[in-house]
């Protein structure tokens, strides 16, 4: 009994110091000064559910951390980066723990609500962003053709096209790939 | 031909360095963050010795504080104010004071983004006002002429190599012109359109690793600049054509100010001028 309350204790414990779920890694393009990097950050540093912000000046990518209790808009990211005048080359999405994503199935993670393209099932954290936005047309056109889920095209959730799910922290939804 | 060894010159230099675009003395494609404010201070030595321009009795200071600001991530809006000295014996003394404005606003009007190849085009549109004017047998709308002028400029990165070529058409409204009739001479101002173009390259030498924002970024550039006029007839005391050849070096400090230094050689006996300019970024 004791040795159950102290496991059980020990998971709280552990659980109330994981302070995210996930983190992204965002690349950037089209950067060709060294004062660019700067201005990227500075635009991103203004959308308040970030919570870190880490660069990779070499490889013009950004390492962000978000906030616990903020619902993460992605699209907003790609609004910052652009008004910085840039573009964003990939989004990563890196979860802490794995993560078995099958097929044109929802995972809702931290209130953030997924939607997983997969070829077969597959266990793992890494992940890039597919959404319209933020892939050539060509792509788009070939992952839009696999699936019926109308979200992949609205980039919103709806009753119509997705199953209920509750707590969730906006009705918008990111589709997301396996990077393996 | 020029042209086309400076073309050759940048490609080969480039394959051992970054592309870097914040050129000096021309204007890159892209446009500063939206909701940002550049602030300017440029300081120009123009040097005149009294034989490269008749009359002149010391060098031309030039001072511009200027501002520019982000409207939107497609619009940029800029305003300057220009003071200098008249150096010419009918001036007396050579007095510092006000001497013009500038307004420029530029519109990035096309980008294209794939991996390694990028592409961006904006145009722009340029009012001067001047009232002294210190090289008088060149044409200047950034110094010393008044008139408006309506631009493209297109950037294009291929892997490390940047290159940035800008064409415009201007037309300079304060030209004075010398017209006999008889025994008597008067002066008439006249307007002259021209056509400019420039090309620019500039690259990264240090630091060799780029780590973080602390590191004071070292660029050169190198930048070719012509002007043509167009109006047929013109004053003779102008050449039809003029190009300048401008070197500079670049220090960014803490990724957000620039210091730059650049040296213009003008074709024919026009004056040598030297250039400093400091940048800020308000966020």
């Amino acid at each position: 009994m004791k040795k159950i309350l102290f496991t059980i204790s020990m998971f709280l414990i552990l659980n109330i110091g994981y302070s995210q779920s996930f983190y992204s890694n965002l690349k950037a393009v089209g950067l060709t000064c060294a004062m660019c990097s700067y201005s990227t950050q500075k635009s991103l540093e203004k959308l308040d559910f970030i919570e870190s912000i880490t660069p990779d000046l070499e490889a013009t990518s950004f390492k962000l951390e978000f906030k616990e209790d903020a619902f993460v808009d992605f699209d907003l990211i790609q609004e910052k980066v652009e008004d910085a005048g840039f573009f964003v080359g990939s989004i990563e999405i890196i979860f802490n723990d794995n993560i078995i994503a099958e097929n044109d199935k929802h995972n809702l993670i931290n209130g953030n609500l997924f939607h997983f393209f997969t070829d077969e099932k597959i266990e793992t954290n890494v992940f890039t962003i597919v959404d319209k936005k933020f892939i050539r047309k060509s792509e788009y056109k070939i992952i839009s053709e696999k699936t019926s889920h109308t979200c992949y095209d609205t980039g919103v959730h709806n009753s119509s096209c997705c199953s209920k799910h509750d707590n969730l922290k906006s009705n918008k939804v990111f589709h997301l790939k396996s990077s393996l | 031909m020029r042209t086309y060894l400076i073309i050759v010159v940048f490609s080969i230099i480039s394959r051992f360095s970054f592309a870097q675009e914040l050129y000096i003395n021309s204007e890159p494609a892209s446009l500063i963050p939206k909701g940002t404010k550049v602030v300017r201070l440029h300081h120009h030595s123009i040097f005149l010795d009294g034989t490269n321009i008749m009359g002149s009795i010391g060098n031309a200071f030039v001072m511009i504080p200027s501002i520019s600001y982000g409207l939107s991530k497609k619009i940029m809006l800029s305003g300057a104010f220009q003071f200098s000295n008249k150096p010419y014996e009918q001036d007396m003394m050579p007095n510092f004071g006000f001497s013009g404005v500038k307004l420029y606003s530029k519109q990035r009007i096309l980008t294209t983004d794939k991996e390694k190849y990028h592409t961006r085009l904006s145009t722009f549109l340029k009012y001067s006002y001047h009232e002294n004017k210190f090289m008088k047998d060149n044409l200047d709308l950034e110094l010393q002429d008044t008139g408006f002028e309506l631009g493209i400029i297109g950037t294009q990165l291929i892997n490390k190599l940047a290159l940035s070529v800008t064409s415009a058409v201007t037309r300079v409204s304060n030209i004075d012109e010398k017209i006999t009739q008889g025994s008597s001479v008067n002066w008439q101002t006249i307007n002259l359109n021209t056509f400019k173009n420039s090309i620019s390259a500039g690259y990264l030498l240090f630091p060799r690793k780029y780590k973080s924002y602390k590191q004071t970024n070292f660029n050169i550039y190198l930048e070719f600049l012509t002007n043509t006029i167009l109006t047929k007839d013109f004053p003779n005391r102008y050449d039809k054509f003029s190009s300048t050849l401008a070197p500079g070096i670049q220090f960014i400090l803490l990724s957000r100010s620039r210091l730059d230094f650049s040296y213009k050689i003008r074709t024919g006996v026009m004056p040598e001028e030297f250039l400093v300019k400091l940048t800020y970024i308000i966020y």
